[in-house]
């Protein structure tokens, strides 16, 4: 099969020596980063980004994809140990993952996570393998309509799905879509919402608002409480492997982990906040031994993590297919494809076919990397969760700040991290998801592009929204995304109250 | 329920502190055990002014924009004035979530964020930051950011100089040899340059 000819083609590229030490400290670099508390997949890579200036394209991907899974794990052990999730998607390994790790099982804890996500990932980077070429081919016949309508559905349903209130949802998202449209309109050459500011004109790049929202927010945040802080590490003892009977409940869930968040990462929605808590509640429901649940069950923590490392996988399709980023990992990842000046889309797999199978076989060979170099190294990583909070919280903010001047050295740049950050830092007090803000600012340029074409070929007719089969199904989807979580708990009510009586 | 007319009394960044601003800034490990009820309540209504004020400046900068460049959907204008009708319309939505139709569990969470968050300590890094990227130019990445760096840590509670001091100088100077030598990336020198 064609596949696995590709496939092959860029095992041979990535198993070079040079690459293959790439991809070692790529995953080193990466956990290193992640495990401290509050930085997870996107910030780590967002903080990188620079690292990677020096290395050719390739080079740069490897090194990248290991930097993605080692600060996956990084971030387990910090959810596993402190109860500090670095990123919505680990949130669901600390719910069974702290109580394990306070009952001293931190080991076996950190031993399913690894490889969990070992499982997961090879599971999902083989169906990135085979969905992706035939996504791209499809995509060759999406129509700009279609591509709008797309955008939309990953707007509402990262809106509708994650976050408590569509209202602060939708703020977020809005706010977010200002932010992606500051700078001058790329087809008339007028200026929007630069203010009079010649430095605003190339408009906010999206590791700014990473950078700002992430680190400096999260940091503003660990340091405001740090005057009461309570929590506390957790001593880590014991062996690390499983034993017979953990072996026994984990690798359903593994496997369950695994399809979920690829399936659901590789959707519009995209991002691994959905997959990881349908997995953990999916695991609940089928598990025998419900009451562990909340306690320390050890599958509460295979199946989300599995699936957190899957959706990655999953995220790359419409990333490298479409060019779509549905995440904030995704759209760093872009920003790095974009300082190369390869431009994800259908083409990619036409034009750049060394790259994107060199870049698939890197993340098979970053998943092996992660278990061969990180399981033995446990007790390492964990000295990292002793540099005292004060010195860890002004860390990153030095990092933040060093990440936006490597990207231009200016000063408004500068400015506006530290804007962004005191807005992520007042979205996280008042409950305002961070992350349709992202995806607005990166979608929302893509999305007004896409919407002008259309109209543009259609002379200014709206209805080209409503006759194309494909882009009415898209739309008919968000608005159920949109409108469902409201009115079904009602209905269902409804229906309750009725049978009793009927 | 109180009148919402206290939001404008303050400076607008400012005046989250006010309404909790009382506790005992000096004990370090002063745990608050009991929420307050009352806190974060001043707090979700200045979010909502200001997130109202943000969008009218959005909104009157889109319409600007489209009157410069026409109100037609291909025109650079259309596009800002959704998001600006969108974020106008939502912020008043939840201006009417925080005042006529209070959300019960944003208050809770607001209640509990505002009782375990130290105001001083937050705008003190907030302003320590904005000097310290201003300054990062003439002063040099080393020396501003040791200085930065030592700040910080004393601020939020580090009480051991002269560790932080150590720490902070080889830090930064680790940073600023390993990206301008290693990686190509160029740091300001500044006061050092000569030296460097």
């Amino acid at each position: 099969m064609d596949v696995f000819a590709d496939l092959l083609g860029g095992f041979a590229n990535a198993l070079e020596p040079q690459y293959l030490l790439y991809a070692a400290i790529g995953v080193t670099i990466g956990t290193l980063v992640g495990v401290l508390p509050g930085i997870g997949p996107a910030l780590a890579l967002a903080l990188l980004l620079p690292l990677t200036y020096g290395f050719d394209p390739t080079g740069a991907l490897i090194i990248f994809a290991g930097i993605y899974y080692g600060s996956l794990y990084g971030g387990a052990i910090t959810s596993i140990l402190l109860n500090t999730p670095g990123e919505a998607g680990s949130v669901a390994t600390a719910i069974d993952g702290y109580p394990m790790a306070k009952a001293g099982r931190a080991g076996p804890a950190l031993a399913t996570a690894v490889m969990g996500s070992f499982t997961a990932g090879i599971i999902s980077t083989l169906g990135l393998t085979f969905l992706a070429p035939l996504v791209a081919n499809l995509a060759k016949s999406f129509q700009a309509t279609d591509y709008f309508a797309l955008m939309v559905l990953a707007f509402v349903s990262v809106t509708a799905l994650v976050g408590t209130s569509i209202i602060r949802g939708m703020v977020s998202l809005f706010a977010g879509l200002f932010v992606g449209l500051v700078g001058l309109d790329f087809l008339t050459g007028q200026q929007r919402f630069t203010f009079g500011s010649a430095q605003l004109l190339g408009g906010i790049d999206i590791i700014i608002v990473v950078i700002g929202l992430f680190a400096i927010g999260e940091a503003l945040y660990g340091l405001a409480r740090l005057q009461y802080a309570k929590e506390q590490a957790v001593e880590f003892s014991g062996r690390i492997w499983l034993n017979k009977a953990e072996r026994k409940r984990v690798w359903k869930p593994w496997i369950r982990g695994g399809f979920l968040g690829f399936f659901f990462g590789s959707m519009p929605t995209g991002g691994s906040e959905v997959p990881t808590f349908l997995s953990y509640n999916l695991e609940k429901r089928l598990s025998k031994h419900k009451e562990e649940f909340g306690k320390g069950a050890i599958e509460g923590v295979a199946g989300p993590e599995a699936a957190n490392n899957a959706s990655f996988s999953g995220v790359l399709v419409p990333l490298l297919t479409l060019g779509i980023p549905t995440s904030a990992t995704a759209a760093i990842i872009l920003s790095a494809f974009q300082i190369y000046n390869i431009q994800p889309g259908p083409q990619l797999f036409e034009n750049s076919p060394d790259l994107v199978w060199t870049l698939i076989a890197s993340l098979f060979i970053g998943n092996i990397m992660l278990l061969v170099i990180n399981l033995p190294l446990v007790k390492v990583w964990i000295k990292i969760l002793s540099i005292p909070k004060t010195l860890l919280y002004t860390g990153i903010l030095v990092f933040g700040i060093l990440g936006v001047y490597s990207l231009s050295g200016s000063i408004t740049d500068m400015m506006i991290v530290c804007a962004i950050g005191v807005a992520g830092f007042f979205m996280r007090v008042y409950d305002f998801p961070v992350a349709p803000a992202v995806l607005g600012a990166i979608l929302g340029p893509m999305m007004e592009t896409q919407l002008r074409r259309a109209l543009s070929i259609s002379q200014n007719d709206f209805s080209v929204f409503f006759t194309r089969p494909l882009t009415v199904g898209l739309l008919v989807v968000a608005l159920a995304v949109l409108v469902l979580p409201a009115v079904l708990p009602k209905l269902l009510r409804k229906a309750k109250r009725a049978e009793p009586a009927g | 329920m109180p009148s919402p007319d206290s939001g404008p009394s303050g400076l607008p960044d400012g005046s989250p502190a006010e309404s909790h601003d009382d506790s005992s800034a000096g004990s370090g490990h002063a745990s608050p055990a009991v929420i307050k009820p009352g806190a974060g309540k001043l707090g979700i209504k200045i979010a909502a002014v200001v997130i109202l004020l943000g969008a009218a400046v959005v909104l009157f900068d889109a319409v600007r924009v489209s009157i410069n460049g026409g109100f037609g959907p291909q025109q650079p204008g259309f596009f800002p004035m959704i998001v600006g009708i969108g974020l106008v319309g939502f912020g008043l939505a939840f201006l009417v979530r925080a005042t006529l139709k209070p959300d019960q569990a944003l208050f809770e969470q607001a209640a509990a964020e505002h009782t375990d968050t130290h105001w001083r300590t937050l705008w003190t890094v907030v302003v320590a930051l904005v000097i310290y990227a201003a300054l990062l130019d003439p002063l040099g990445y080393i020396i501003a950011t040791t200085v930065f760096f030592v700040g910080i840590a004393w601020v939020a509670g580090s009480r051991r100089l002269i560790r932080d001091v150590i720490i902070a100088v080889l830090f930064s100077a680790g940073v600023y040899f390993g990206f301008t030598e290693l990686l190509g990336v160029r740091l300001p020198g500044g006061l050092l340059e000569t030296v460097l």
